[in-house]
């Protein structure tokens, strides 16, 4: 019927095309016959290799199968084998593959020469690095990291405590989780959760206390909403200073304010004893009770009586705490109630809010507490859990220990049996480890920014795998002093190992180009107990290379020089390594480096420590083959059994039949855990009329910390370019401000001019306002506080007094 | 219904479009504006007549006809929505093909003039309350025969304002003029990093802020997510700052790099 | 005219194959390529005119086991603008 033969084909395809519209619309609707949406259809057939890492970037640990082809990550998934994710990720989890290959990744050794650098060799950066601790062995500091991967921390701990008898070195973990540490100390004896993230999945209750875990971590917040996606009743709870997405998904919000959450821990223990409803068999057959010893202020503290725990929480009645805290009375006897419901099971989740706190320790050993006063504890969804926000924050950190004044495996230098079982494992001579803990962080950046003559007693930092100069707190005082303070300097020297530059690169007199994440192989343990494990799968850029190298090389350098420490018992070197044959490898050489596993030699000596505290790890082999293995790992007829909760009959092998519950590391040695008393104490810093407004920091999902990685990711840094001061509406009206208007934004301490955003990414309570920390152009923390807690010594992040004012455009 | 022969392009999107008003007509959401057609009984559909009108809020639920199930033809006659049996299965496995994504975005085109438009109300409404659309629109809901959309933002009061009808059923649809606007399309899909990375939202999320409503159970089926049992949506797929027009700054600023003497 | 219609089966058919071979012996009805999984699938319909199209229609309705058919797509056009249907290629029906 068509009039001729061109417009025919021309119909003929038009009819094609209807035809298949017509038979995908009734397929549509008819449903069941179609394919599933062909995501990966683009992904080549075959030449993607794909192997098991954990992710880069937070605490929680989820691994991701990473895609290399031709050398290159090329793509990402969730590790369906991974119990901790189970397959999921979070947005930079998915796109974690791409902070490989920001275009400015630094790639040569550089030396500062005057305002500007010059390219060097690695040679000449070791020798200039042996050079400044050689003739200053004690002046000395190594800043390190919770993202130093378990054999790096591990390297540079024995470099420094069992080679150069030195212990300044302390992590950048110092900020984020030292009072978690100082509260599980005081309460079990021994450091981190008993629990784990199956508690996520058994809860029937879950309070977030100042934790935002839907933007930082999402991974386990999901794995408790999704429980209700599935129709499992599951009661959230946020317990926060500002309103968050955490608080969308939660059935109640207590909104506090800084520190209300000391005067609603007592006001829950207030109410258990007097409702009758804390568990007194847990009580009576698993815990004894503690108050500050203020005349001698240690982890210990003083025994109290169950009777003066009891008349010391007398005080806080619902009406008391609503009036320290500014949550109502109802909300407090609403908590009280579920955990006086010995059916329910109760999970608690913290990380900064508790955390970074200048009462940090006293509130960890709060909440550990009420678990403990009402019995919720040692079973399946009953847990104290602290939340770590660092790849290897407790895997490195706080098990190798790589804190001033700690040893690996939980032991301290401060004690003579421990520095001696250190000197046996390394083999170093007797007296080799000083006894006298080193500075700590805010100590050690303090020594470093004071002039030698007025007793700044640090002359040389070296920095690795952290960014001191955009997180640390009151940064105006430490790198920008005014007056007299600013002379006198010249004698310091900062060396700073990267992968990017940074706020701290550029105060650095040496930048060292690093090898990262699958760049090197790694090990690392996150908030659960967990050891993961990962292979080197491609090369790193230029001459960018491993931070654990960097560290043998050094050390090897002053070896070279004779220097003694870096010798053992035998007159070997510190790091030596042999092969099958009983051969040396020269694993200071970076053309040798990888002819041997450096990861599973360092890993195998330092698991000798596991034991002390019954911390036990596998042998490396087995964390090959694992997605993670959560401690103690102890074998058992030939298998490598992990521990999912521990102090628990049941589950944890160190418990002895029908204890039921046994804290066998009890610091009063009779298998108790304490129950801490602490009064509420106002904040070191409170609004005032000159600076009106509590200023809170923290973080945002799409960026991870001070952001040098997740700002070079297209994706993350266009959901989010820039930091912003959020703000209360009515306080934005108040200053005549409207979203994008700029601020002054003052506080006692420095000042920042930055972008309002009205109720922004969380909405913030009057009078206070929130800004994250992960833009290194907009630096918050020259206007934080630096008080710390007093057993922690960890800073507060979150309460600084500021005060806001218009910038005219 | 005559084509236009001057250009084949045009011809063929002529044809597209006719072709998606009338299977609109035929899905029962939508009167299209000139129906050459025969009547649709004719065409074979068992068509059942609209069940009375829920008289106490004054309102005629839409049906959609497209997406009964034989098991539940019956349960047309039941119009309140408490007595809907809901289908939804939060565990079912969800696949889906690029047609029926395509058919969806179509759908949905049909009563939106662009992307980002507030869709217009393919069913009658009473224009002197916003009850009976909360009634509604508040849970949304999927049964055998029916799907009502939750609200994609949080509640505004005053329905309405954005929302009209698509059809007022007492104007003729002869008296309308041509418009040629012709509105930006819905993406897609969201740009992925990588294969099989999570796609970055292609929208903004003002007054979008609840995904599932699109998305979810309620959603249309052709875009619903593959995985409706994960709600903490903005954990994996980042929205994009240029869109977004609540964030402040457009670009990520960075301090310089180390200055390096050659 | 080109149209596409859903078939929907009654649920107890155990064995679809002979409805589903009585349906694409209808001259003009095409199936979708992939089989029928559910009791519901998608038949495309290219018919001369509105009237064999109803004819067509009619006569899948008449197939036992087939509980409804639902018009899920029609394309109109021009009657010049229509090319003949070709049953070539069909399988040859009793």
């Amino acid at each position: 019927m068509s009039r001729d033969p061109e417009p025919r084909s021309d119909a003929l395809q038009r009819r094609d095309f209807i035809k298949a519209s017509a038979m995908a619309a009734a397929a549509a609707i008819a449903g069941g016959t179609s394919f599933a949406l062909p995501i990966l259809a683009d992904e080549p057939a075959s030449g993607v290799d794909w192997q098991k890492a954990p992710c880069r970037f937070c605490g929680t640990g989820c691994h991701v199968q990473v895609g290399v082809q031709e050398g290159k990550v090329v793509a990402i998934a969730g590790d369906r084998n991974a119990e901790v994710n189970k397959g999921l990720l979070c947005v930079k989890g998915y796109h974690v593959g791409a902070a490989l290959y920001g275009k400015d990744r630094l790639t040569k050794p550089l030396l500062r020469e005057g305002d500007n650098y010059r390219e060097i060799s690695w040679e000449e950066a070791i020798r200039t690095i042996a050079d400044r601790i050689q003739a200053e062995p004690n002046r000395f500091a190594f800043y390190g990291s919770g993202q130093w991967t378990i054999p790096e921390g591990y390297a540079a701990q024995k470099f420094m405590k069992g080679g150069l008898s030195n212990n300044h070195i302390d992590p950048n973990a110092r900020l984020c989780m030292a009072s978690a540490v100082t509260g599980f100390l005081a309460t079990y004896g021994v450091d981190e959760p008993a629990g784990c993230y199956d508690d996520l999945d058994a809860c029937d209750v879950l309070i977030m206390w100042g934790n935002n875990p839907a933007e930082m971590h999402p991974v386990l917040f999901s794995r408790v909403i999704d429980r209700r996606s599935r129709g499992e009743k599951v009661t959230l709870i946020d317990i926060g200073t500002r309103r968050t997405r955490t608080t969308e998904a939660c059935q109640h919000y207590l909104e506090m304010k800084g520190h209300g959450d000391l005067a609603i821990a007592n006001g829950i223990a207030h109410l258990l004893i007097k409702n009758g409803t804390y568990s007194q068999k847990f009580v009576d057959s698993f815990c004894s009770f503690k108050a500050p010893d203020d005349a001698n202020p240690n982890l210990h503290g003083k025994t109290i009586s169950f009777d003066e725990y009891k008349s010391l929480l007398e005080p806080y009645t619902p009406e008391h705490v609503e009036s320290l805290s500014g949550v109502p009375a109802e909300q407090i006897r609403m908590l009280a109630d579920l955990f006086g419901n010995p059916k329910l099971k109760i999970t608690s989740l913290w990380c900064m809010g508790m955390n970074q706190h200048t009462r940090g320790t006293a509130i960890n050993t709060m909440v550990h507490g009420i678990h403990l006063l009402s019995g919720h504890f040692g079973t399946p969804g009953n847990a104290p859990t602290s939340l770590t926000g660092q790849p290897s924050a407790c895997g490195t950190v706080r098990e190798v220990g790589t804190l001033s004044h700690a040893l690996p495996g939980g032991m301290v230098v401060a004690d003579a049996e421990h520095r001696k079982m250190a000197e046996d494992i390394w083999r170093v001579p007797p007296g080799r480890i000083n006894g006298t803990a080193g500075h700590h962080t805010v100590k050690m950046w303090e020594s470093f920014c004071t002039p030698t003559s007025q007793g700044g007693d640090i002359g040389t930092i070296w920095v690795q795998v952290t960014n001191p100069g955009q997180t640390l707190p009151n940064l105006n005082k430490l790198f920008n002093p005014k007056g007299d303070n600013k002379a006198g300097l010249e004698d310091k020297f900062l060396i700073v190992s990267d992968v990017y530059p940074t706020a701290t690169t550029r105060l650095a007199d040496l930048i060292l180009p690093s090898a990262m994440w699958v760049e090197k192989n790694g090990m690392v343990g996150n908030s659960e107990r967990r050891t993961q494990q990962w292979f080197k799968m491609v090369d790193p850029p230029g001459e960018a290379r491993d931070d654990c190298w960097q560290t043998i090389a050094v050390a090897y350098e002053l070896h070279k020089r004779g220097i003694e420490g870096m010798k053992d018992r035998d007159g070997q070197f510190l790091f030596e390594v042999r092969n099958a044959d009983g051969a040396a490898v020269p694993i200071w050489d970076w053309e040798h480096y990888y002819d041997t596993n450096v990861d599973e030699h360092l890993f195998e000596e330092y698991r000798k420590f596991s034991r002390f505290k019954h911390k036990d790890l596998a042998p490396y082999g087995e964390y090959v083959k694992a997605r993670g293995l959560r401690w103690p790992v102890v074998e058992t007829n030939g298998q490598w059994r992990e521990t999912h909760f521990r102090f628990a009959e049941g589950f944890d092998p160190y418990v002895a039949a029908g204890k039921e519950i046994q804290f066998y590391h009890s610091s009063t040695h009779d298998d108790r855990a304490q129950i801490w008393f602490h009064p509420w104490i106002a904040p070191a810093e409170v609004p005032d009329q000159d600076y009106p407004f509590m200023l809170c920091t923290g973080r945002v999902l799409e960026h991870w910390h001070s952001g040098s990685m997740t700002r070079r990711i297209p994706e993350l840094s266009r959901a989010m370019p820039g930091a912003y001061a959020e703000l209360h509406p009515e306080d934005a009206a108040t200053h005549g401000l409207r979203n994008g208007d700029r601020v002054k934004m003052e506080s006692r301490r420095g000042s920042l001019v930055i972008p309002v955003w009205i109720d922004g990414r969380g909405k913030p309570p009057r009078g206070t306002v929130f800004v994250p920390f992960f833009d290194e152009t907009l630096l918050i923390n020259d206007l934080t506080l630096d008080a710390v807690d007093p057993f922690s010594k960890q800073p507060d992040y979150k309460k600084a007094a500021v005060r806001i004012s218009k910038v005219p455009s | 219904m005559t084509a236009d022969r001057k250009s084949n392009a045009a011809i063929l999107i002529a044809f597209v479009v006719m072709s998606v008003a009338v299977a609109g007509y035929f899905t029962g959401l939508q009167a299209p504006m000139k129906v050459t057609a025969a009547d649709s009984n004719s065409a074979g559909v068992k068509q059942q007549t609209d069940s009375s009108p829920t008289t106490a809020e004054g309102v005629i639920l839409a049906t959609h006809y497209s997406e009964m199930t034989a098991t539940q033809r019956t349960d047309r006659s039941q119009t309140q929505l408490s007595t809907l049996k809901s289908t939804i299965q939060p565990l079912a496995e969800i696949r889906i093909s690029p047609e029926e994504k395509l058919v969806a975005l179509q759908q949905r085109a049909r009563n939106r003039a662009f992307n980002g438009a507030p869709p217009t109300v393919p069913h009658s409404i009473d224009h002197q309350s916003d009850t009976a659309c909360v009634a509604c629109h508040q849970t949304g809901v999927v049964t055998a025969s029916l799907r009502i959309p939750r609200m994609s933002h949080t509640f505004l009061a005053n329905c309405t304002q954005c929302h009209v009808e698509s059809h007022p059923r007492h104007l003729p649809p002869e008296v309308f003029r041509e418009n040629l606007f012709a509105g930006l399309p819905a993406p897609t899909a969201g740009p992925r990093a990588f294969p099989g990375a999570p796609p970055q939202i292609p929208h903004t999320t003002w007054m979008r802020s609840d995904c599932m409503s699109c998305h979810g159970y309620e959603g249309r089926h052709g875009i619903r997510t593959t995985h409706p049992w994960r709600s903490n949506c903005l954990q994996c797929h980042a929205p994009s700052a240029a869109m977004e027009q609540t964030l402040m700054s457009a670009e990520p600023t960075f301090l310089p790099g180390p200055e390096i003497r050659k | 005219m080109i149209a596409s219609l859903v078939a929907t089966l009654d649920k107890d058919i155990a064995d679809l194959s002979e409805i589903v071979s009585r349906i694409s012996c209808i001259p003009g009805v095409e199936l979708s390529d992939a089989k029928a999984v559910t009791h519901r699938f998608p038949v495309m319909i290219d018919s001369p005119d509105p009237d064999s199209l109803e004819e067509i229609t009619r006569r899948l309705q008449q197939i036992p086991g087939v509980a409804f058919v639902d018009v899920v797509f029609v394309h109109f056009e021009d009657e010049s603008d229509s090319v003949p249907v070709t049953p070539s290629g069909k399988p040859t029906c009793l």
